[in-house]
């Protein structure tokens, strides 16, 4: 009777060792599917992050301009120690702002910039370093603002003066990274397009149908057209780099936007040849579905 | 009294009867019915012309003449009907090929159809197309003031 007792109670315990062990393991899968959530679904949250930290701050000094705006005309109308003191206290927060607006967009910039595909590794790398470079300049600005005690409007002019002499080479290089982002953005769907195309290659080598044959050359050359478009940019591109003020930059972006608009439009009808390949063999091939039927209605 | 029982056709004599005086005492539009049918029944009585038998005749063959043409005009079409279906029922040349009877079930060679991987990769294409964005609005330069100065 002893013995039984005995062999029940040694049965539970090793029912309870195995719950124990399972719930571990339980756990260790749970870890492991955890982690490759993060690391599956970080990049394009941490990307979402950046744009929507670039966001807030952007909006932040839109707010702290406002009250800017009316501090400074307060204290032009009154000129008291009172108004003084305010347009003082806004002047030094939006010249913060105003950097650190600046610094968050450029940190979204070159995650843009690195986690973008199929842009040329010396210009990926040249650019990110320009954009580091910037990014720890405007901390180092952000810090000498913050770390004044008492400047005066003066002293806060002549170091917001740093910043605005930098105005030019900052929206060069921003219009030159988001135009190589771009660029690759194009080249990154040219290439998956470029593939497609492999993949019905066969299928329309298969079947010699004219038809076929002629919508399949229409789709192939739509992919070295939009590889000239790329190459325009890519040119546009260049000029931008050399480009020294802000207009002759911003027109380069524009004119470089137009031929990547003239590229996609290009992949947008390469689609279509494609998507009327596969109509064309439609009418040829059965589909799979049908394939299903007839052999579930061959079993019936 | 009058013998009915006489048959015209069998060429028996008929017996004469006086229609005059048998009709005397009758209206006056009896007599001109009469009259006026008289000698329609003297023409019948009288044999036909040579002319009028020659005509006659040639009616009658142009007659017999439509019906025989006719017969074999039908009996053309016929054959000709028949021709061309032995025509169309000829075999089919070897290099053409006959399509199936409509009673034959087709039924689709293995592997012949279009992979679905291709399908959705095509459309996955043109949602990517269509979801490019060449402004990049999010990340366009802020619009900030460049010249804090009073």
């Amino acid at each position: 009777m002893t013995h039984c007792y005995e062999l029940i109670i040694t049965g539970r315990r090793k029912i309870k060792q195995k719950i124990k062990f399972n719930n571990k393991r339980n756990y260790k899968k749970l870890i492991t599917l955890l982690a490759i959530n993060l690391v599956l679904l970080g990049k394009p949250c941490f990307a979402q992050r950046q744009v929507q930290d670039y966001t807030y701050q952007y909006e932040k000094y839109r707010t702290n301009y406002d009250e800017y705006t009316v501090a400074k005309n307060e204290f032009l109308k009154q000129k008291t120690l009172t108004s003084q003191k305010d347009a003082l206290d806004k002047t030094k927060v939006i010249i913060t702002q105003r950097a650190q607006t600046l610094r968050v967009y450029l940190m979204a910039l070159k995650y843009s910039l690195n986690t973008t595909a199929r842009i040329a590794n010396e210009d990926k790398i040249r650019l990110s370093a320009n954009l580091d470079e910037e990014i720890g300049w405007l901390q180092n600005h952000i810090d000498d603002m913050t770390g004044m005690n008492n400047p005066t409007l003066t002293d806060l002019f002549e170091i917001s003066s740093r910043l605005e002499r930098k105005k030019n080479q900052y929206i060069i290089l921003s219009h030159e990274t988001v135009a190589h982002i771009l660029i690759g953005r194009l080249r990154q769907l040219n290439q998956e397009y470029s593939a497609t195309n492999s993949v019905l290659q066969p299928l329309v080598d298969k079947y010699k149908n004219s038809f076929i044959k002629n919508w399949y050359d229409q789709s192939v050359d739509m992919t070295f057209r939009c590889d000239q478009s790329i190459t325009n940019a890519l040119a546009i591109a260049e000029e931008l780099k050399k480009a020294n003020d802000e207009n002759a930059a911003s027109k380069s972006l524009v004119s470089i936007k137009n031929e990547l608009g003239n590229g996609k439009q290009l992949l947008k009808d390469g689609v279509g040849y494609q998507q009327e390949i596969l109509k064309e063999l439609n009418k040829i091939l059965p589909k799979a579905s049908d394939k299903n039927a007839s052999a579930s209605g061959g079993n019936q | 009294m009058e013998d009915t029982n006489f048959n015209p056709i069998s060429g028996e004599q008929v017996p004469y009867r006086d229609l005059a005086s048998e009709n005397q005492g009758e209206n006056i539009s009896d007599l001109k019915t009469q009259s006026q049918t008289q000698p329609n029944k003297q023409s019948v009585g009288k044999p036909a012309s040579t002319k009028e038998f020659i005509i006659e005749n040639k009616v009658k063959s142009l007659k017999y003449w439509i019906i025989i043409l006719g017969g074999i005009l039908i009996m053309l079409l016929i054959a000709l009907i028949s021709v061309l279906a032995i025509i169309y029922q000829k075999p089919v040349p070897e290099n053409i090929k006959q399509t199936p009877p409509p009673t034959v079930i087709a039924t689709p060679v293995e592997n012949e159809n279009i992979p679905k991987g291709v399908v959705d990769r095509v459309e996955q294409m043109q949602d990517k197309v269509d979801s490019l964005d060449i402004e990049e609005n999010e990340l366009s330069f802020p619009n900030i003031d460049w010249q804090i100065k009073y």
